[in-house]
């Protein structure tokens, strides 16, 4: 058995987890956690000063999204803009009923909410995916009523990478006047995303994804949507989220978003070449192993395979005992031993899908990362 | 089965069979640390090598499949280093 105590290279292959903050994103954000440290509700010089930095913020991410920057709130997180998305929007419109569509492979933070809205008297249909994770819109059209209120699909998923068809999903759900959210949280600075476009009404980002700080979540809210607050005590964000603003953060995430969309195209091309050089690299030397997901409505850094009758969590143990840091599933659900709820929710053999990996690419990521990585997974793969 | 289950489940076959044991779970994300006196040692993904002490797979707990040959093989295994241990 290959195992290192220390390993002759590190390869970080779980940027779909996190991403370390771009050293460009830490010197924008200093002067927010030193010199410029007013509260941006401060009527007094220093308030001002972190006032027109958090607006500047907001108007970058209005431009990205090609949204309003009034139609921009930041959260504290990911999740929290996904329980805001579902929670507050199904309590602010139950009046007009009280049934939530969405699939069995959102992020938890979605799933737990509807759960959650579940208790709450709300009723939650699940629509089927197909074996690539794909969310058919005939089968949202069946599902849909006259007491729908809001359909959460996730942009692309965490954790094989497919692409979901959101904008002929949403418009759907346009025509019957129904709330339309996606959890965008994967494929945003990743993938191109204009929420008229999409034709959604709520969409969630997060930052540390995209190379910027943890705990900085985005929610574009389209104006006229009925959204109540989640946290309560303050009229920060519109009134729609209490609590002093993490001005360097938020500033940090602007300034991450940025420098993401700035190199969007060239990067998707490099990471997609990369990736599939891993897959071939993968499927040359061992026999048994197969992709999850979509073939090609997937996200560029995202590579998900299935190895034959191979507990994966050794396979992981091994390849991070020799410096290749992967993933069995989402980072959410990865202290868990059982196969992901994405992974059962394609239908996966049970002699695959307890050897299923998630290799996520990212900006650091180089051909020669890729070659370790490569050897290592194949030699390991083959011993295991 | 979860891990938990195999050991409550294998302590109570093993009392049956007039062996009394103690199961250890490790956590090898944490430590591959074997407590002073282990007798066998099951895995669930190939992990120990040049052990002192036998190592069986323990991969039927998971698949569901082969679980009754396994808790057989595992007292067989502990009868047997009682047996070597009495004499």
């Amino acid at each position: 058995m290959t195992q290192t105590k220390h390993p002759r290279k590190t390869v970080y292959l779980d940027y779909a987890a996190t991403t370390p903050v771009d050293t460009r994103v830490i010197e924008a954000m200093r002067p927010y956690l030193d010199s410029m440290y007013g509260n941006p509700s401060s009527l007094h010089f220093a308030g001002r000063q972190a006032r027109r930095a958090l607006e500047r913020a907001r108007e970058t991410f209005a431009r990205g999204l090609n949204a309003q920057p009034n139609e921009v709130i930041f959260t504290g997180g990911g999740s929290e803009a996904d329980n805001q998305a579902l929670i507050s929007v199904a309590e602010a419109k139950q009046n007009q009923g009280k049934h939530i569509v969405t699939t069995p492979i959102e992020h938890h933070a979605v799933l737990a909410s509807c759960e959650y809205l579940e208790t709450r008297g709300f009723e939650v249909t699940y629509l089927p995916v197909d074996s690539e994770g794909l969310v058919h819109p005939e089968d949202l059209k069946r599902a849909l009523r006259p007491d729908t209120i809001l359909v959460s699909v996730m942009h692309a998923n965490n954790e094989i990478g497919t692409i979901e068809p959101i904008a002929e999903l949403a418009a759907l759900t346009r025509e019957r006047n129904i709330l339309f959210h996606t959890d965008a949280v994967q494929t945003g600075g990743i993938l191109r995303i204009d929420v008229q476009e999409l034709g959604v009404d709520l969409l969630t980002l997060s930052a540390h994804k995209f190379y910027g700080p943890k705990g900085i979540g985005v929610l574009f809210v389209r104006q006229g949507t009925k959204i109540r607050p989640l946290i309560h005590g303050g009229e920060q964000e519109h009134h729609l989220r209490a609590g002093t603003e993490n001005t360097a953060g938020i500033i940090g995430a602007a300034k991450a978003f940025e420098l993401a969309l700035e190199a969007q195209e060239q990067e998707a091309t490099r990471l997609i070449a990369l990736r599939d050089d891993l897959w071939r690299r993968i499927q040359s030397k061992v026999e048994n192993v197969r992709l999850n997901g979509h073939l090609t409505r997937r996200l560029p850094n995202n590579l998900n395979c299935s190895f034959y009758q191979t507990e994966a969590e050794g396979l992981l143990l091994h390849l991070s005992r020799n410096g290749v840091a992967a993933s069995m599933g989402s980072a959410c659900t990865s202290q868990s031993i059982e196969p992901s709820h994405v992974i059962q929710a394609i239908g996966t053999l049970p002699e695959w899908k307890r050897g299923t990996l998630r290799f996520s690419l990212g900006r650091f990521t180089t051909a020669d990362d890729i070659a370790y990585a490569g050897e290592m997974i194949t030699q390991l793969a083959t011993e295991l | 089965m979860t891990m938990a289950r195999a050991g409550e489940q294998l302590s109570e076959r093993c009392q049956r069979a007039g062996i009394h044991i103690t199961v250890a779970y490790l956590d090898l994300w944490v430590s591959d640390f074997l407590p002073p006196g282990t007798d066998v040692v099951i895995e669930m993904f190939p992990y120990f090598k040049n052990l002192s002490i036998p190592v069986i797979s323990g991969r039927p707990f998971l698949s569901g499949m082969g679980e009754k040959e396994l808790f057989e093989s595992i007292i067989s295994t502990l009868l047997e280093i009682r047996s070597h241990d009495s004499n």
